[in-house]
């Protein structure tokens, strides 16, 4: 079972996502779109809040929210959704975390370098680099290239040929790199299984 | 307020020093918007980045290592970022040791196959005991062999010579002909495929012009990945689009020798 889902001990039904997909758009399409967008930034703040795992915290969220449309009158739905969060949050912070009895190995005060120089995710990351689609592995290959001012130009010559803004082409990076970040950790969860 | 100000103050909410306040100013503003998320998301990535290169303040690193790498996601993020970003080492990250044999490859252009192998430097028995202690301290280099493979043509591809290796090297370099020359700007990559095309390997290819109107790729291959059997060697180019286009086929009929 996952360790964050349904903290309050209720699933939310079908209902209350058809309910949730209504308020979030007019049609199936718009609605699809803007609750994968909020989804996406409640993942987002649940990562930069250190909360994890974070997407399993905003499906809570995602889940909570669905369930409170239900009885309760909301006027803006994504500023509700970042009002249920910020409770879930707290509820996290408040979480036991299970650590083992010397301490050695507490998430908290891992040092990073200790991470990077595990071996398995060394041989994750490769893993994982290898079964990328060749393209994408190409453009994030080329995008973290480089040092300095060549790295700004490079990243710039990039843009130029995709025939996107700066920012776009750090936004398909960053999905590139989402879904290889994915992979690695559930590749890593599987060696340590 | 000017996106400089922006910046700052997503790279302070990043770093947990902005206040609650300040933190769910922050939030609301992207949850209302997606330009400010993306804001967010950058000052995130040029946060790391500059960790990675060593760029920050010591206070910014303090802060950085303590929380901001508190979360195991961050971590792993953090590590593969060092990863891509040619920190650490990686068969990714270019094909430096292929420097190692650049200048013996180039001997070889006319084709054909030969060998290489570099080995680490004996320390001559009358060195005294302190000098070998410390010309032993840096790992050996790979032992690498190195073998240059024609393109297949219509006729003859079965005909290719096997690449005996020693059963002592580390890295395979190989090095491509190509009777044209590849697009200037698109990105080089070499695919190892078993003979049933099972791709068992792919990894970045440095490409050098001749005047002749030829082209040499040059790849280094972990040993470790092949095992003795016959391979094709596939040279690919993505270019700018994320279009690829296969540029030329090798034979590669590995054995090992004992």
């Amino acid at each position: 079972m996952p360790p964050y889902s349904n903290l309050d001990g209720r699933a939310s039904s079908d209902a209350d996502l058809t309910r949730l997909l209504a308020r979030l758009g007019a049609d199936d399409d718009s609605a699809g779109r803007e609750y994968e967008r909020l989804r996406r930034t409640l993942i987002r703040f649940f990562d930069w809040r250190g909360a994890w795992p974070s997407d399993e915290c905003a499906d809570e969220t995602i889940d909570r929210l669905a369930r409170k449309l239900h009885d309760t009158r909301v006027d803006d739905v994504r500023a509700y959704a970042h009002g249920i969060a910020r409770m879930v949050l707290l509820e996290w912070r408040r979480k036991p975390v299970l650590a083992p009895i010397d301490g050695a190995e507490h998430p908290q005060t891992m040092p990073e370098a200790a991470v990077d120089e595990d071996d398995s995710l060394r041989q994750c990351f490769e893993r994982c680099m290898a079964a990328l689609p060749l393209a994408s592995r190409a453009l994030i290959l080329d995008y973290y290239r480089a040092e300095g001012a060549v790295k700004i130009a490079n990243r710039q010559r990039m843009a130029a040929e995709l025939k996107v803004s700066e920012n776009g082409l750090r936004s398909r990076v960053q999905r590139v790199r989402d879904r290889l970040e994915r992979d690695v950790r559930e590749c890593m969860a599987k060696m340590t299984r | 307020m000017t996106l400089v100000s922006q910046d700052t103050r997503a790279r302070r909410y990043l770093l947990g020093q902005a206040t609650e306040e300040e933190s769910s100013l922050v939030e609301r503003e992207a949850f209302g918007d997606e330009r400010a998320l993306d804001r967010i998301a950058a000052a995130e990535d040029a946060l790391i980045e500059d960790y990675v290169a060593g760029m920050l303040s010591a206070d910014e690193r303090e802060r950085f290592e303590r929380h901001y790498l508190a979360s195991p996601e961050h971590r792993v993020r953090v590590a593969i970022i060092r990863r891509l970003s040619g920190s650490a080492s990686s068969p990714w990250d270019g094909s430096t040791t292929f420097l190692a044999v650049a200048a013996a490859l180039l001997l070889a252009i006319g084709g054909g196959l030969w060998f290489a192998v570099q080995r680490p430097r004996t320390i001559p028995e009358t060195a005294s005991p302190a000098v070998a202690e410390r010309r032993e301290a840096p790992p050996p280099a790979p032992r690498v062999f190195a073998a240059s493979l024609p393109a297949i043509t219509v006729r003859g591809a079965s005909d290719s010579l096997p690449v005996v290796v020693p059963h002592d090297v580390d890295m395979l370099g190989l090095q491509l002909q190509i009777a044209a020359h590849p697009e200037v700007k698109a990105t080089a990559r070499a695919v190892i495929e078993t003979v049933t095309g099972t791709e068992v390997w792919e990894g970045p290819l440095s490409v050098t012009m001749a005047t002749n109107g030829a082209a040499v790729g040059r790849v280094d291959v972990p040993l470790a990945r092949l095992r003795a059997d016959d391979y094709v060697v596939v040279w690919l180019e993505i270019d700018a689009h994320g279009a690829t286009r296969e540029r030329g086929r090798y034979v590669l009929r590995l054995r090992t020798s004992s």
